[in-house]
Parts: structure tokens; sequence; C-alpha cells
């Protein structure tokens, strides 16, 4: 206990408040600029902490983490593209809401969700972490799979009424996914002449191209804005929003709680958590149909979820030393330049500095608030005032600068492009452009605790039995088919209802 | 001029290219590597054929590129190809300002066009205050991406 208020102490000094506040704009900024990543910024702000003592280091540094997470609702919600992955459900949600003149109600809500979620993953870290760390260690293989399987169950939501565009969606996703080498075998797969494309397709790289390009290519055509703004010109009032986001607090709790445990899970990361989430939001929810054209339901479940996930990463790595996700990794390196060790002794070792990290991961949650709400409206006025003749090459250079700056390749930007253009024309086709990104992503994570479930299986006469051995692989592969035959049984449930009617 | 299609059929066509693009590339991968792309690549086939098939037990077309001008929608797409392959020949900064001005300007006479609000008339004045904020914006995004995130950028011949 002393221990914990030695923590909060020392992160509630003026420059520790002054480290988070700056923080959290840089993660801002960060976030909602596709193409920026958490891992690629988090990497060059770690030399500048080296000279500060190691809580203003970590502290600043977990305000970026935190923020840039949240930020990526605002391209999400303002220009259908997420400016990180985990911000790929929001967008399904906030930018139909933006469409319709409501970008302002999407932003207060994402970040009155993205609050919660990140204090609910903050307590999770403070008061649960050695519970949560023996959950992380129950996921081997075969529960990776399931989780991924649970994940892209949510193909059928996305793609009502063309079920099967949906599932050629997700497959040519997978497909992509298969790109570069093996995850198991370790062989080149599909390189089509070209080396660079080694290390796969790059999730940001293809999400600019799914998401920015068509977007682009649609304001041209238009030759207007996609978005709209009150037609009054005032401000949205915030209590009404605040309200109608309490008032869902099964879907709050539900998502945050998915997203902290999805975080613990190494190498998930909070795309899965947010998809997950939404996936589950959407399952509960009495109006499924109004997801995907401007569900506050799912918006909140998205942001909840992911920005959970954020303090989730930080359990493994705290408590085990394996970081959970890439900008997790960085910090690991962080805390090691600072010579603190992860793993169990670091709470017993530099416990004080070890809480007032996580106090400070708390408060760069509730920083979101007021940074957000002003950020975000500034960003929206923005967008809605400026000529289309400007925003059209902005969004044409940002597509091409993020797409090159993930590997400083060029074969990236043409990669960016021919998606793009694809995706274009895929979804006139009807096939929802979400399907093949949750394919991309999620794919990888399949095959890999496919693979390594089958290797594990080879003990057995059948060696898919590995995939259903643990109590907690049985419950997800349980959990995976109730998701698939849900849409059928309330199918049948509505065909019953209408047929005693009839009756 | 309208553009109706069978969407079905469109649709299960491209995902066959895409099964005959990638199974025509497989090379001689151990089974833990070959079994999930085989698995997904069957499935793909799967769906298409399905789609095809779907297309024929009942025809409907429905019409596609409704939303805008398909003139405008070509040159978009043009435009960031062309500024691709300039970053790739010419490097960032060259390209840019070529291709950043002239969509601009293509955007603004087309916004013009077809919209009351927008200025019917431009003035010197503006267009040199609008060049200006052009050049800034990609100086900006230049010194940020290459100076402080040390990206490095493409450059052309000229070093630049």
């Amino acid at each position: 206990m002393d221990v914990l208020l030695a923590g909060l102490g020392n992160v509630l000094s003026v420059e520790a408040l002054l480290l988070v506040a700056l923080g959290t704009v840089i993660g801002l900024f960060v976030g909602c600029v596709p193409g920026l990543t958490a891992t690629m910024s988090l990497a060059l702000l770690v030399p500048f902490t080296f000279t500060m003592d190691p809580l203003s280091g970590l502290v600043m540094l977990g305000g970026v983490y935190t923020a840039s997470m949240y930020g990526g609702a605002f391209s999400a919600i303002l220009i259908n593209t997420p400016g990180t992955p985990g911000a790929i459900a929001t967008m399904l949600d906030g930018y139909p809401l933006a469409r319709r003149g409501e970008g302002e109600r999407a932003i207060v809500g994402a970040t009155l969700a993205s609050v919660f979620g990140g204090v609910i993953g903050f307590l999770a870290l403070l008061l649960l972490a050695p519970v949560l760390t023996i959950a992380a260690l129950k996921f081997g293989p075969p529960e990776y799979f399931w989780v991924a399987m649970l994940g892209l169950a949510l193909i059928a939501a996305l793609s009502q009424g063309m079920m099967l565009k949906g599932l050629m969606g997700g497959a040519i996703g997978m497909l992509l996914g298969t790109i570069g080498i093996s995850p198991v075998g370790g062989e080149s797969r599909f390189l089509f002449g070209t080396p660079a494309l080694q290390g796969g397709v790059e999730l940001i790289v293809a999400l600019i191209g799914l998401f920015a390009v068509p977007e682009y290519i649609r304001m041209i055509g238009n030759a207007r804005r996609s978005i709209t703004t009150r037609q009054d010109g005032a401000a949205l009032p915030f209590a009404r929003v605040v309200k109608e986001v309490i008032r869902q607090p099964f879907n709050l709790f539900r998502s945050a709680g998915i997203g902290t445990i999805v975080g613990i899970i190494p190498g998930a990361g909070n795309n899965v958590a947010g998809l997950l989430a939404y996936s589950e939001a959407q399952r509960a929810s009495k109006q499924p149909e109004e997801y995907g054209h401007g569900s506050m339901e799912g918006l909140c479940a998205s942001e909840s979820s992911n920005n959970a996930a954020v303090c989730g990463s930080m359990v493994p790595l705290l408590t085990l030393g394996v970081p959970g996700s890439p900008p997790a990794a960085v910090l690991f390196g962080a805390l090691m330049m600072h010579g603190l060790t992860p793993g169990t002794r670091l709470f017993t070792e530099n416990g004080a500095l070890t809480y007032g990290f996580i106090f400070s991961l708390g408060l760069a949650a509730l920083a979101l608030l007021p940074v957000g709400i002003y950020g975000g409206r500034l960003i929206l006025r923005m967008m809605a005032n400026v000529p289309v003749g400007f925003l059209v090459p902005t969004i044409g250079l940002m597509t091409l600068l993020g797409a090159y700056s993930m590997r400083n390749s060029m074969v990236d930007v043409f990669l960016m492009v021919g998606v793009g253009l694809f995706g274009f024309v895929l979804r006139e086709l009807g096939v929802n452009p979400a399907t093949i990104a949750l394919g991309l992503i999620l794919g990888p994570i399949a095959e890999q605790g496919f693979s390594q479930a089958m290797l594990m299986g080879r003990a057995y006469d059948v060696p898919a039995l590995a995939l259903v051995q643990s109590p907690l692989s049985i419950a997800l592969a349980c959990m995976v088919l109730f998701s698939i035959s849900l849409p059928s049984l309330r199918r049948a449930k509505r065909w019953l209802a209408t047929r005693s009617q009839g009756e | 001029m309208r553009c109706r299609v069978n969407t079905d059929f469109l649709s299960g066509f491209i995902g066959l290219l895409i099964f005959a693009l990638f199974w025509f590339n497989r090379e001689e991968w151990r089974p833990q590597s070959a079994v999930w792309p085989e698995t997904i690549l069957w499935a793909l086939l799967g769906f298409s054929v399905l789609l095809v098939l779907k297309c024929f037990l009942r025809w409907q077309t429905a019409e596609v590129f409704v939303e805008g001008s398909r003139r405008r929608m070509l040159i978009g797409g043009g435009f960031l190809i062309l500024w691709a392959v300039g970053m790739q020949i010419l490097g960032f900064l060259i390209t840019s300002a070529v291709v950043f001005p002239l969509l601009f300007a293509w955007m603004v006479r087309e916004e013009r066009a077809i919209s009351e609000v927008v200025l019917q008339t431009v003035t010197l004045r503006q267009w040199g205050v609008w060049m200006a904020i052009i050049a800034l914006e990609i100086a900006v995004l230049y010194f940020v991406f290459s100076k402080v995130l040390l990206v490095p950028l493409p450059s052309s011949s000229l070093g630049m």
C-alpha cells in the first residue's frame, strides 16, 4: 500500500502532469495521421527520455501510447480511414454518423467511451495484474485460433444480405495475409518476383488503400466534402452525448472487459480487441440492424475496447516481461534503458516507480477527455471549412506519405494504390472492404494458432483434436459456433413469429 | 451514361482471377507453410464459383459507380497513380510541387462547375494565396517526415 501511495504521489507532481498532457497531444497527432504509428513515435521519443528521470520518461511515453490509440478514431470518423488498426471498428459506425452531419456527436461519444475504456483498463492493471497474468498464460495456439475465428464471425454481420461476397472478401484478405514469410515453416510465399514483399503486406498500408483511397476517389467524384456539420452551426450539447453514452453501461463494461483481456494476450493487439467487442456488442444489441449505419453502441464498443487494451498490454509486460504489442515492446526497451527489468521483481524492487507509471496511464486516459473534445471539435471544424480543392490533394498526399513511411519503400506506395483502386471497384460490386481488412488482420493470427496447434496435435491420432483440448478452447469454439449460427437463429425466430401471427 | 452490371457475376469473376493469380504462384512449400494458403484458396474458389452460379440462377443487375461523376473518378485515380510514379522517378518534393497544385486547380474548376457557393471568379491574388498555402503544406510535411521522423523520402537525381 505504501508503494502504491508513493507511486500516486510521484505522478501528481506538476512536471508529471505536464508530461502527461504533452504526451497526450503528441499521441493524438500521431494517432490521427494514417501511417504514423504509436510504435514509430515511441521509438523516436525513447532517446529523448534518456536524459529525463525514469518516471518522467515513462510518464510521457505512456501518454503518447494511450493517446495514439485514441487518435485513430478521428481519422476513422472524419475521413473513413482508421489512423491506427485498432480504430477499424470505430470507422464502421463513426463515418456514417459524420456523413449525416453528426460528426461531433461521434467524436464526443468516441472520446467518452475511450476514457471509460482507458480507466477500466487502468483499474484492471492496478488491481488485477497478477490474476490477469494467470489468464494470459492460459492462451495457447488453439485459443489464439479460436479468438481469430470469433473475430472473423463478424464477416456475417458486415455483409448483411450479401454473405457470399463477404466471405469472398474475408478470403481475399486472409490470402493477402499469407504473403511473405510463413509464420511456422519460415518459407517465402507469394512474392510475385518482388523480394520487398518478404515482410508481407503491411496492415496500415492495406488499410490506407482500402479506406482512404476510395474516400479520395468518392470526394473527387462528388467534388464536395463527404461529411457535413450541423445546419445551425451550434455546438452539440455535451450533456446529451454523455447521457447517451452512460445509458449503455453493459456495452461499455463488456467492451472494456474484452479489450483488457485481449490486450493481455501477447500478439492479439487492440485491433482484435475493437473488432471482437464490436461483434459482441452487435450480437447483444436490441437494434443490430443499426450497426454499420451509424450506431452509437457500435462506436462506443470499439473505442471502449481498444483503449482498455492499451493497459491490458501492459500486464504481461510489467509482470512477465513479455510485451503484448509492438508499442509495448518499445516500452520494454525504454524500461531496460532506464535500468528497470520488467518482471515480478519490478513491483518489489521499484514499486513506487512502477505504480507511478501505472497511475500515469490512468491520468493519460483522463487527459483524453479535454484534449480529445477540444481537439476533435477543432479538427471537425477544419474538415468542414477547408475547401474541397485543398482537402482532396491533402488526403492524396497523406495516403502516399503514410504508405511510404511504414517501411520507407515505394513498393508499399504502389501496393497501397493498387489495393485502394481494387477495393474501390470491389466496394461498388457489393464487397465490403471491411471484410478484406478483417481477413488481413485476423488471418495471420488464425494461421499461426492453427499451424502450431496442428504441430501440438501430432501426439493425437487426429491432430485437429488439439484445437479443442482445453476448457478455454472448447468454450471459445462454442462461442464461434453460436456466433455463426445466431443470424440463422434470429431469422428462424422471426419466421416462426410471422407464422404464428398469420395463424 | 448508366452502368448496370451483374455484381454477383463480376465479383465472382474477380474472385476467380485472384484465385488463379495466387494458385499459379505457389511453390514447393513444406506442408506447414502450404496448408493454410491452400485452404484459403480452395475456400475462395468455392465462394467465387457459387457467386458465378448464383447469377445464372437469378440474373439481377444493379447500377454501379452512381455516386458522383465517373469521369472525375477516373481522372482522380489517374492523378494518384501519376503521383506515385512521379515520386518514384522525380522524388517526393518535385512531384508533390507539380501534382498538388494541378489537382487543386482542377478540383477548384470542377467544384465551381457544380457549386454555387464556391467563388465563380478567382482573382490572381487569391490564386497567389492558395499557392503559398500549398507550398507551406508540402514544406511542413517534408520537414516533419524527413527531419523530425527521419523518414528518408524518395529523392530525384537532382537530390531533392
